[in-house]
């Protein structure tokens, strides 16, 4: 059985007035049905692109390449603009950060989700109410029918966000892509909307590409991780495999900064990373981590290769995994 | 321990109009609080949004004034001292590195703008003090010429703590300092404030949402809810052992870090308050599992808890009921 | 510290900054058509202004009966001393073009500067302050929005008596709107902004954060807005020079010259198209610097 989606080697370039950005440089990844992979990182590493790219979003100047593109049997890398029209918001969907913005505020509700079936499905607006009205049910929204008069101000960012969530699933789509959904929410609306979140997908067998940059949403929601740094995947696995045994020094160094009550020291110095991202402008080769590195050496300028092992896992560094688990104890001792 | 901030049941209302024709509404930003801060010490001060949390930073920094109430400084009140003086004990550090400082001015003229307002010294010194304050925040003297538009976001949290220190403050009230900030810079700007809290003997008010980071760093923690604290004592005991049901649903609902755990459900329901129409008695009382029929009337009174105070009458003295 | 800046690593400043702020405007300004076009030829109409009477042939006010309506050097019968021929009262149409220049810029210019004064105190006071200062203030916007202007200034003009200085002052007077509105939205959003309430907090007294704090933020919209008025108030004194209530004649200004040659329509058309030509170059260029600048200040007010 394939996978739902398959991405192997997507790459995007934007010319600018300096040179060529390598924002995105030879992704891949694959999600099956009913599964959750998280892509994250920081700003920049490339995340919300990688969606954009996959979506067809595009912006004009930038060139999209890759050797697989594939949504359940649709090839994507090719698709024109009007097919590709037609596979969004049909067989991927996707929940943007900000309700507010994804909302048109001139139209109502109602307005909004009913033509997001009828543009892809030949069916009455009587039955696009019908389905509104279920899906709103569906994502906790009581008096669901009168809702659908109200115009997206009147409601409260948790609730657009889910009014989002059920635009999303008008068409009932194999695949959704969030990017950052809960990143501007309150932590109590967050963790009802990823509990929504699962749920959905658990029922109606969706897959699901989260993209996020906070490692507490990932490690609660994600079947399986996929960690960015300057436009590549440099870690991935299942989440109990990411978290438990990071193996790309990157990772380990993200989860130094992070504290967490009952396990890190109250009052002590959280681990940070020195330095700031490389530039993704020109030429880039060997490892874009290097000038971060505790443990870079000489080698480190010329090596770029994933090291796989095996049921999806990998990470991107010169050190074996018994070196750089040999590295993360001297991290842990410093 | 002497208590250098301190609020004395103050509230901010705001009038809001209703629309065209109708009547105008009060809107109860920060409804009674007091709260006391040690000098010294790190309060922090957690909510969701519209619960008042901003408009407090805001009186505490002398920039909105207080319709009920008085905010303290030492014992003096913060609406009769002049603003030079007030300048020189509360400083601000806020949230968005990029509005927080002025995209037409380098970063020179931004750090030592406190010390020309305050005719401190003149331009040989203000020279030396930015530059010691650039080694104190761990920026490269280099940046001085630079504009903010040239550095990154930590680069320019930086430069706000430079800014906010430049006329040793007593009290820095830190609304959100790391919010805007991607995790790696978070903790080297957490980091940072630590230090300086420990070098120059300073006392912070943080406001945040991100309660992993207060208790971490906070000694006392105070919850507030629509403009009223209901929950406030020291950190561990507030983590380890939450009484109001909305800091156990706060509490409930983060997200550590750790794979397995799944995500939580603190059973609050979809229902979201509306600040300018609050819920009559216990404002909570709507989204609380354990809401008793007289929640709904009557206005639950501070009781003490631990060495702060809980608002809620699952632990009112009259009633024998434990949580 | 132990997260201080290394010199020379991939954190050292002099590797990690872009360009400065006003180095990036200057080199977008450069590689702009509009700006360069229209900053090339106003420039030259401003230095042709300035050196008139090096660069005018004859004087402006010199006549000559015996040379009326002598057509340019594009048509038969020109003369070769007179290269844009003469109008209907013998004068060199070159020099009085020339000479016209510094009528319009200098109308266009103090105008200008009076507008903008009396524009941007408005809209900055009522965006700053809001409230019921606000309210006043756009009140008084609202009411000389619903003035007609061109008669207001017809009738002032016309009970004072047409001048040089009362074309300008009237016209000062009563073209500050735009400039008010502008300017005070834009300092409301500079108001919104964090580095004003650091301010605010350091203790800042209100006059150093509007001047200090705000003005270098706004004065963009204000430049640009500004060369939108000047073309306005170019038009605008050459209409009201064609009614005659203007400049006076004798003196060379664009828009006299077009009404004294309004009967010479049919059969000597270039007595008016000249002037108009002159004018719409002017106007064009003024605009097109505007577009312009606001088009290269628009990236720089996102981060």
């Amino acid at each position: 059985m394939s996978a739902l989606l398959d991405v192997q080697d997507l790459t995007v370039d934007i010319p600018v007035s300096d040179g060529e950005l390598h924002p995105v440089r030879g992704i891949s990844f694959s999600i099956e049905r009913g599964e959750t992979l998280c892509l994250v990182g920081e700003s920049g590493c490339g995340k919300s692109l990688t969606s954009l790219a996959i979506m067809g979003l595009l912006p004009k100047r930038a060139q999209r390449t890759a050797r697989v593109l594939r949504i359940g049997d649709l090839d994507i890398s090719s698709a024109s603009s009007r097919e590709m029209a037609h596979i969004r918001g049909n067989s991927m969907a996707m929940i943007f950060q900000e309700p507010m913005t994804s909302l048109n505020p001139a139209y109502t509700i109602g307005n909004q989700l009913e033509e997001a079936l009828i543009r892809h499905r030949r069916v009455s607006r009587a039955k696009a109410q019908e389905r509104a009205v279920y899906l709103l049910e569906k994502v906790g929204i009581t008096g669901a029918a009168g809702r659908l008069r109200q115009y997206p101000h009147q409601l409260s960012g948790g609730l657009r966000q889910r009014v989002m969530i059920a635009m999303a699933l008008m068409c009932g789509p194999e695949l959704i892509i969030a990017d950052e959904p809960t990143t501007a929410l309150d932590v109590t609306i967050q963790a009802q909307i990823l509990l929504l979140l699962a749920d959905l997908q658990r029922e109606f067998h969706m897959g699901m590409l989260l993209i996020t940059h906070d490692l507490g949403v990932v490690a609660r929601v994600a079947d399986r991780v996929a960690v960015m740094y300057a436009g590549q995947i440099v870690e991935q696995g299942t989440a109990a495999e990411v978290f438990e045994r990071p193996l790309h020094p990157y990772t380990r160094g993200l989860m130094a900064c992070i504290p967490i009550p009952g396990k890190t020291v109250r009052g002590g110095r959280l681990g940070s990373i020195p330095g700031l991202v490389p530039s993704l402008i020109g030429d880039m080769h060997g490892c874009a981590f290097r000038d971060r590195c505790a443990h870079a050496t000489s080698a480190c300028a010329s090596y770029e290769a994933m090291r796989d092992q095996g049921d999806g896992r990998a990470y991107r560094c010169v050190m074996t995994p018994e070196e750089t688990m040999a590295a993360s104890m001297r991290e842990q001792a410093a | 321990m002497s208590v250098i901030l301190e609020t004395r049941d103050v509230s901010c209302v705001f009038r809001v109009s209703g629309g065209f024709m109708a009547k105008k509404r009060s809107l109860h930003a920060v409804n009674g609080v007091s709260i006391t801060v040690e000098k010294g010490s790190v309060l922090g001060l957690v909510g969701e949004s519209g619960c008042g949390k901003s408009t407090m930073a805001k009186m505490l920094l002398g920039l909105q004034a207080p319709t009920g109430g008085a905010v303290l400084f030492d014992g003096e009140p913060l609406g009769d001292m002049d603003r030079l003086a007030r300048a020189r004990r509360v400083q601000p550090i806020f949230q968005d590195p990029y509005s927080s400082l002025n995209p037409r001015k380098s970063i020179e003229d931004i750090v030592t703008l406190p010390l020309r307002v305050h005719k401190v010294g003149g331009p040989a010194d203000w020279s030396a003090r930015a530059a010691e304050m650039m080694d104190l925040v761990g920026l490269s003297r280099r940046y001085l010429t630079s504009y903010p538009s040239q550095l990154s976001g930590g680069q320019r949290q930086r430069v706000a703590i430079a800014r906010a220190l430049a006329m040793k403050p007593e009290v820095v009230i830190c609304d959100e300092p790391t919010s805007a900030l991607d995790v790696s810079v978070q903790s080297q700007i957490l980091n940072l404030l630590m230090d300086l809290r420990q070098e120059l003997g300073l006392t912070y008010v943080l406001i945040s949402h991100d309660l992993a980071v207060v208790e971490h760093i906070a000694s006392r923690v105070a919850v507030m809810y629509l403009g009223r604290i209901v929950e406030e004592k020291d950190t561990e005991t507030l983590f380890g052992n939450p009484q109001h049901p909305y800091t156990r649903a706060l509490l409930a609902s983060v997200l550590t870090p750790e794979p397995g755990k799944g995500v939580p459900d603190a059973q609050l329901g979809a229902a979201f308050p509306n600040p300018l129409a609050p819920p009559p008695g216990c404002m909570f009382h709507p989204r609380c599992v354990k809401a008793m029929p007289h929640c709904s009337t009557t206005p639950p009174q501070p009781v003490p808890s631990g060495d702060g105070h809980v608002e809620c009458h699952l632990y009112a003295p009259a009633r024998k009921n434990v949580a | 510290m132990a997260d201080a800046i290394v010199a020379g690593s991939a954190l050292d400043p002099a590797r990690a900054l872009g360009p400065s702020p006003t180095s990036r405007f200057f080199r977008r300004a450069r590689g702009h058509t509009s700006i360069m076009f229209g900053g090339g030829v106003l420039l030259v109409i401003v230095l042709t202004a300035l050196f008139a009477p090096l660069l005018a042939p004859h004087d402006p006010y010199a006549q000559d009966l015996f040379k009326r309506l002598l057509p340019p050097f594009w048509m038969d019968g020109s003369v070769p001393e007179h290269v844009l021929g003469t109008d209907n009262l013998g004068r060199d149409y070159l020099s009085r073009i020339i000479y016209g220049a510094r009528v319009s810029l200098l109308i266009g210019v103090c105008t200008a500067v009076i507008s903008g004064v009396i524009g941007t105190a408005l809209g900055v006071t009522a965006g700053y302050f809001g409230g019921r200062v606000d309210i006043v203030i756009t009140f008084i916007i609202t009411t000389r929005l619903s003035m007609p202007i061109v008669l207001v200034a017809l009738a002032i003009v016309a009970l004072v008596g047409g001048s040089l200085h009362a074309v300008v002052l009237v016209l000062g007077l009563l073209l500050w709107d735009r400039y008010a509105v502008v300017m005070r939205s834009a300092t409301q959003q500079a108001r919104s902004m964090d580095y004003v309430s650091a301010a605010r907090a350091i203790g800042c007294p209100t006059w150093r954060i509007v001047l200090s704090e705000i003005m270098p933020n706004v004065i963009n919209n204000l430049i640009i807005i500004a060369t939108f008025e000047v073309a306005h108030a170019i038009l605008l004194e050459a209409s009201l020079s064609f009614l005659g209530l203007g400049v006076q004649p004798p003196a060379p200004s664009w828009g006299l010259m077009i009404a004294e040659g309004k009967e010479f329509l049919l059969f000597d058309p270039w007595v008016i198209a000249i002037p108009g030509v002159a004018l719409s170059i002017l106007v064009l260029a003024v605009n097109m610097l505007g577009d312009g600048v606001r088009d290269i200040s628009a990236p720089e007010n996102r981060s």
